[in-house]
């Protein structure tokens, strides 16, 4: 199974160091699509199948946190998993965002947390995909 | 408390550098000036349990170098300005986001804005209370500055 992703950073450089990462991990990559806020992202999952999505916290025009709430409440999207990366550091922030079932990668990250975590969601690498 | 927050300003200056870039940083304690024209300066605000701001002023010869080790780019490829300032910008971005719970606890709660290139010496933030941390790099002298609206705040104890 190849993943389909959507990567949602304000930051260019930012989604490529993450689409790099994640080809050295050996992941099984479909479609890339990328968007620079979550207002975009919404459009392009409104556009496309996308099995994971990646997304930051602080952007400009929709932040992550008010996509991973729109998305929540749309049944197509609902169901997506869904992993920050941000340089969130507040524990208060990050417990609010697993509750609304989101996993979470702090920044810088290495490609390993950014395997073992799509690998754990996704059950890839374990022998069940 | 001033030499505190030095310590962790260096430690995830120097942390974030080398995991985001392997860029290997060693900090400098003799006091030095920036020389004008020979850094790129970007500015980030933050709000929260304490407000304040920070500055970094990158030495404008290792700017590709961040840049291209960020994007995974070999010698050979040309790297675009706005890719070097966006480089940059994420660089403060995570240097920041990292240095505030390390300081306010990992419970407290910042905001924490975009950051900004400051063109122009005139336009940066009033440093003259900051904590500075002076960084070796291949090409210069990294200087970083965190000033605090209200002064300096207690660090609270590392979990």
């Amino acid at each position: 199974m190849a993943l389909n992703v959507l990567i949602v950073d304000d930051s260019g450089v930012m989604r490529a160091m993450i689409l790099k990462t994640m080809k050295m991990t050996g992941l099984p990559l479909g479609e890339i699509y990328q968007a620079a806020n979550g207002q975009e992202g919404l459009a392009a999952l409104g556009e496309n199948w996308v099995d994971l999505v990646i997304v930051d916290i602080n952007m400009p025009v929709m932040n992550g946190e008010e996509m991973i709430d729109t998305m929540r409440t749309l049944p197509e999207l609902a169901d997506i998993p869904i992993v920050v990366i941000s340089t969130e550091g507040s524990e208060t922030r990050i417990e609010r965002l697993r509750k609304k079932g989101a996993h979470f990668i702090h920044k810088p990250f290495t490609p390993e947390t950014i395997r073992d975590t799509i690998m754990k969601i996704t059950g890839i690498g374990d022998g069940n995909a | 408390m001033r030499d505190r927050i030095k310590a962790i300003v260096t430690r995830e200056s120097v942390q974030t550098l080398e995991k985001l870039a392997f860029i290997f940083a060693v900090p400098e304690e003799e006091d030095v000036e920036p020389e004008e024209g020979e850094t790129v300066d970007v500015a980030i605000s933050f709000s929260g349990p304490f407000s304040g701001g920070m500055l970094i002023l990158y030495p404008r010869g290792d700017l590709d170098e961040l840049a291209a080790n960020m994007l995974g780019l070999d010698d050979e490829d040309e790297i675009a300005s706005d890719q070097k300032v966006d480089a940059l910008k994420e660089t403060i971005n995570i240097v920041c986001g990292n240095i505030l719970p390390a300081i306010g606890g990992k419970e407290a709660v910042f905001d924490i804005d975009a950051p900004v290139i400051i063109d122009e010496p005139d336009f940066r933030p009033d440093i003259s209370d900051a904590v500075k941390v002076q960084l070796e790099l291949d090409e210069g002298l990294c200087f970083v500055y965190i000033v605090f609206d209200g002064g300096v705040p207690d660090v609270e104890p590392e979990q």
